[in-house]
């Protein structure tokens, strides 16, 4: 049986509750994550990911395959992100901070989750498009065309973002990529 | 020059910083997975073709479907009766033309214009 995305989301069209379940298992880990680091704050990203499945689930019959299925996907998730960031504060995954370390080469690491931190927080202070630009980009290696498709923009936009985005990361990490 | 190099090495550090596995995503993964599972799907959105007979069972009033075609029928039936109109006469072409009760007297007993006979 042929259980590629489209196929499966015309069985769900139809009402199929179990192709329904073989597509959210398939998809929800990436939806999640993306959500994750457009959001900021685990608990939303879960309610977003659920949000999406039940779009998905619910405007089946109406879905026309235009673009991939993952593209559309991901084009919910970022879109019900920024929804949900227009109404609530961002709060950073890494501004909890770690327990000291008192394991050997706890230095380096605690150097590196530093870095990490740094770059988090540097990614987290982005306007939520920008954000979003850099996470399609470089979390789920969309091509600018695809990440265009996903914030429903054009590609000269996306461009833009990214460009400024950049600039901004550049100054804030300017010690740690050695400018 | 300087500004390409530092433009792979940002490249190569957001990468490296957003491709790190994320093993809470897994678990969450598992808990909206469960959570969908758990109560009913909504209803999808369909048109109203495909909706109403749902729309009918949301509302308790889905008769069977046998009593619902004798329904459909009976009420066609009566369409059609309606239409041919059965109060009216079956053979038109056929029936005599009759003039009012009225206007028969005078001509029963008036004399002949012409030649003043009486019927």
């Amino acid at each position: 049986m042929d259980d590629s995305d489209e196929a499966l989301m015309a069985r769900i069209a139809r009402g199929d509750e179990p192709a329904f379940r073989v597509l959210s298992r398939r998809h929800l880990p990436s939806a999640i994550a993306i959500a994750r680091r457009i959001t900021g704050n685990a608990a939303d990203a879960e309610d977003v990911a659920q949000e999406a499945m039940l779009r998905v689930w619910t405007n089946a019959p109406r879905w026309q395959p235009l673009a991939s299925f993952r593209t559309w996907l991901t084009r919910v998730v970022v879109n019900l992100c920024l929804d949900r960031k227009r109404r609530a504060p961002w709060v950073a995954l890494d501004a909890a901070g770690e327990l000291a370390d008192t394991t050997p080469d706890a230095g380096a690491r605690m150097e590196s989750a530093e870095t990490d931190s740094r770059i988090a927080s540097a990614i987290a202070a982005l306007p939520d498009r920008q954000r979003a630009a850099i996470v399609l980009t470089y979390h789920e290696g969309l091509s600018n065309a695809d990440a265009a498709a996903a914030l429903d923009t054009s590609v000269s936009a996306i461009e833009t973002l990214l460009v400024r985005a950049k600039q901004t990361l550049r100054r804030e990490l300017g010690d740690i990529i050695g400018e | 020059m300087n500004t390409n190099h530092s433009d792979s090495k940002l490249d190569a550090l957001l990468t490296k910083h957003l491709a790190r596995d994320d093993h809470a995503a897994d678990a969450s993964a598992a808990r909206v997975y469960a959570a969908l599972n758990a109560k009913p799907l909504p209803r999808q959105h369909r048109d109203f073709v495909w909706r109403w007979p749902s729309v009918l069972l949301d509302l308790d009033f889905a008769p069977a479907w046998t009593r619902v075609a004798a329904l459909a029928c009976c009420a066609a039936l009566g369409f059609l009766i309606g239409i041919a109109g059965l109060d009216g006469q079956f053979d038109p072409a056929g029936a005599a033309t009759f003039a009012s009760r009225s206007d028969v007297s005078p001509i029963d007993f008036e004399p002949e214009p012409l030649t003043g006979l009486r019927p």
